[in-house]
């Protein structure tokens, strides 16, 4: 299976990996990719600084990343302590974290990396532009949860979802999990976006320090049929609810600039029996924060949900072992995945037993 | 320098003028920081200051592209002074600070050549730093990047091949065990490989430590030669002149002054400022006209003005001379200040005590706009009365506007804004607010007249709030009062 993942992604310039959950195996993926195609172009970056990678620093047992010599890694000052590969200090980048700035490295020998990126969407664009200027010509940028991998996945142009047995040791509810995200990450563009909603939006990105846009507080846009802009409220208080029951002209599209979160949802749902010819539009599937079972009823009373940047789910892949040590049997689980899946579904202990690292450097 | 509180400036426009000067590096804002008006002591100074600033001027005009070119050298330098105090204080510098000095020694460098080949002759000398790049970088060719180079260490070179060949075993290694032992072995090389590098890092350290002199003389330079290039930028984006500086009895002379703030704003509505021209004698100026005719600004205009050449600012002016004043202040009478108990009359009071005890003796500039304008009318003739001749007994440069009738200073210069040019305009039948005011503003004349003799108040007010339409039962009442 190993060969045909790193075939699958062989095309992508900017690659996000992210997780269900934490210990879905990311950093699995991400030390495989980087083993199967040494390219000399190659360069890592990671949004913000996980928690996961915290327990790397206090030794417990995580992965860390190992790249090849060459690979250009862009991490915060002070982890470079922890980074065992001899580099070249190529730039500054102006991108603080609370590990320090951001500096762009060049890795003169292969070696242990302790990533921490940007975490706001316009610097991690910023960033990969950066790095191409530095003759990067494949980014992978390590991911967080789904939830809050905005930058990855807005930069990316392709995604891996990483998913397993932490999440639970049962594997249909890993299975129904898993399909509810890559249904969020794949859902589709919407078209005939007005440019005020672009606008907004870069400048959200822009101001927010953090890339679930909390502060703004008029985050939700109602557009008529000539696609102008003709309400607007916050999703923060019950304001937008209250608007999107109250509007019963159909069709009906309403931008929200930051997360649509499950409260709102549920106020809409408690407020409106019919959906028919609702449109709800976020930035990218990472802003819907909804259950399943909201998802599903959404879609049952007819809304729509879309997207203005559509992630290009590119495979899903699957770590059967949990941190509390169980292990369920990948190849049910995978098969499980390949039935409600429509992209490729990969095994990371296949590949985790021929290429394994050492837990700690 | 460092300890001294920075200044406070006297006018909005000054203050307008120094937030929007061109300065991008952390050491122009220090420089601005540390800017100090110069006094009557200093006047020999501030001459060689303006000469300096003259030939950079002139320099700028007719190669626009050199104050291009600096200024990106400028946005690229970050703030290494963390890093210089750590060399000081004799910690070893880590590869983010010796990157990091030697990003700053080859912008300086750059930065050397580019005003050392200029040929413009100014009052600074850059250190040469080419030798403290070469120590931070080896390699024959200098690349702006920064890594502890092999040719540091033979140990670290050959600790480096080893952790080398090494890593191409373990990638060629196919079984877990034999990949597992191999790591274990190259976990001992990077281990020495670490402290090989710590003993470069240290070395650099000591040898970066001679260095230290130079470097705090590059960084208060660079800071020096941006602040000194702002003005120039200053002095070419808007018109301006060198001032002349005058012994401390001689009249302020003020020909065609702009204000660099209502200037940008005017222009942003397409329209022009009108240039201010006037004489301050020593004692008092007085400077009368209607409402809306443009006193305050022009007050504004010629503190600003007076208050930059102290700052080492060519004056935005078609000619300025002053005397070199020890103190410019500017009492405008809206310094309400409610949370310490003070309505605007009680501020200016309390600031014209302040003044008096920080201007005794010395020589400076004083304007007041609409002195006492907020008491009563019998009793704030008095006061501005009593302003003008306390001005006069000072030796002050006084410039007092007023609305006061009847205020008698023989020996004071008086002006008069010419004001409305056609009484009889039709009232423009438009409510909107910016067409009133456009059309009041065309038919104002803002310029200044010298008025022989007494000062006289003109009587505009009812012709100005016609022109602002005002509601016309309130204007018959009015009108009926005037009859």
């Amino acid at each position: 299976m190993a060969a045909s993942l790193s075939k699958l992604v062989a095309d992508c310039k900017c690659l996000a990996i992210i997780g269900t959950e934490k210990n879905a195996g990311k950093t699995t993926v991400l030390n495989y990719l980087l083993a199967a195609d040494r390219r000399a172009d190659l360069a890592i970056t990671s949004i913000g600084y996980d928690g996961e990678d915290i327990d790397q620093v206090t030794g417990t047992d995580k992965p860390s990343v190992y790249v090849g010599r060459g690979t250009l890694v862009a991490t915060a000052v002070d982890l470079l302590g922890q980074c065992d590969f001899t580099r070249e200090l190529l730039r500054f980048t102006g991108f603080y974290t609370p590990l320090g700035e951001v500096v762009i490295l060049r890795a003169l020998s292969d070696g242990y990396a302790m990533i921490a990126g940007p975490s706001t969407t316009s610097q991690m664009t910023r960033l990969t532009r950066m790095l191409q200027q530095e003759k990067a010509g494949r980014i992978i940028i390590d991911g967080a949860a789904a939830r809050r991998s905005s930058a990855a996945v807005s930069t990316a142009d392709g995604c891996i979802l990483a998913t397993g047995a932490s999440y639970s040791p049962d594997p249909d509810v890993i299975v129904e999990h898993t399909r509810h995200i890559a249904d969020l990450l794949t859902l589709p563009a919407a078209d005939n976006v007005p440019e005020t909603i672009f606008q907004t939006l870069r400048q959200a990105e822009d101001s927010s320090e953090n890339s679930f846009g909390a502060a703004h507080a008029i985050d939700c846009f109602i557009i008529d049929s000539d696609n102008q802009i003709t309400d607007s409220a916050s999703s923060f208080d019950d304001s937008a609810a209250d608007l999107i029951s109250a509007k019963k002209t159909r069709p009906l599209r309403v931008f929200f600039i930051g997360a649509v979160t499950a409260r709102l949802i549920q106020k809409i749902l408690e407020r409106s029996r019919s959906l028919q010819g609702l449109q709800l539009i976020a930035a990218d599937g990472t802003r819907f924060l909804l259950s399943p079972a909201q998802f599903d009823e959404l879609r049952r009373r007819g809304a729509e949900l879309a997207v203005i940047k559509p992630v290009n789910l590119l495979a899903v892949t699957v770590n059967p072992k949990s941190p509390e040590g169980f292990c369920l049997d990948s190849s049910v689980l995978c098969q499980k995945l390949k039935t409600v899946l429509s992209v490729e579904v990969f095994d990371i202990m296949a590949y985790r037993e021929s290429y394994d690292q050492p837990a700690t450097i | 320098m460092t300890n001294q509180q920075p200044y406070k400036p006297a006018t909005t426009a000054t203050a307008w003028v120094l937030a929007n000067l061109n300065l991008s590096s952390p050491y122009g804002r220090k420089a601005l920081r540390n800017l100090q008006p110069a006094t009557s002591q200093s006047r020999t100074l501030l001459e060689q200051k303006f000469d300096e600033l003259a030939r950079l001027v002139d320099f700028c005009r007719q190669h626009p592209q050199f104050t291009q070119q600096a200024q990106a050298i400028f946005r690229q330098l970050r703030n290494i002074a963390g890093s210089v105090l750590n060399l000081q204080e004799e910690r070893i510098p880590d590869e983010v600070e010796l990157f990091e000095i030697k990003l700053f020694a080859m912008h300086f460098c750059s930065l050397a050549a580019l005003v050392n080949g200029s040929g413009v002759r100014l009052n600074l000398t850059f250190d040469d730093l080419q030798a403290l790049v070469r120590r931070l970088n080896p390699d024959e060719m200098i690349i702006s990047t920064f890594h502890l180079h092999d040719s540091y260490s033979p140990e670290l070179k050959a600790i480096r091949n080893e952790k080398r060949l090494l890593e191409n075993r373990i990638l060629a290694a196919t079984d877990a065990a034999s990949t597992d032992s191999l790591r274990q072995l190259r976990s001992e090389l990077v281990r020495r490989e670490k402290e090989l590098e710590y003993k470069v890092r240290s070395d650099l350290g000591c040898q970066l430590r001679e260095w230290l002199p130079q470097l705090h003389r590059s960084m208060e330079t660079l800071g020096h030669f941006e602040l000194l290039l702002a003005k120039a930028d200053a002095a070419l984006r808007w018109s301006s002149c060198r001032p002349q500086l005058l012994e401390s009895s001689c009249e302020l002379k003020v020909v065609d002054a702009i204000n660099p703030q209502i200037s940008e704003i005017l222009k942003s509505q397409n329209k022009e400022f009108t240039p201010v021209t006037l004489n301050v004698i020593r004692g008092t100026t007085l400077i009368t006209g209607a409402n809306m005719g443009g006193k305050s600004v022009a007050l504004m205009t010629v503190a600003t003005n007076a208050e930059l050449v102290r700052l080492g600012f060519f004056a935005f002016a078609a000619e300025f001379s002053m005397p070199l004043f020890d103190y410019v202040c500017h009492i405008a009478g809206d310094g309400q200040d409610q949370a310490s108990g003070l309505s605007s009359f009680g501020a200016e009071v309390i600031q014209l005590k302040e003044l008096s005890e920080l201007a005794h003796p010395g020589c400076g500039l004083a304007v007041f706009d609409e002195f006492a304008r907020s008491t009563n009318p019998y009793e704030g003739r008095r006061f501005v009365q009593a302003l003008g001749e306390f001005l006069q007994q000072t030796g002050w440069h006084g410039i007092i506007a007023t609305h006061y009738d009847g205020i008698s200073l023989p020996g004071a210069a008086c002006y008069q804004v010419i004001g409305l040019r056609n009484k009889g305009q039709v009232v423009p039948t438009s409510g909107d607010m910016r067409a009133l005011i456009d059309n009041l503003c065309t038919n104002m004349d803002y310029r200044l007249r010298k008025l022989e003799g007494h000062s006289e108040v003109p009587h505009d007010a009812l012709h100005i709030a016609s022109l602002l339409n005002a509601d016309p039962r309130f204007l018959n009442l009015l009108k009926k009062l005037y009859d």
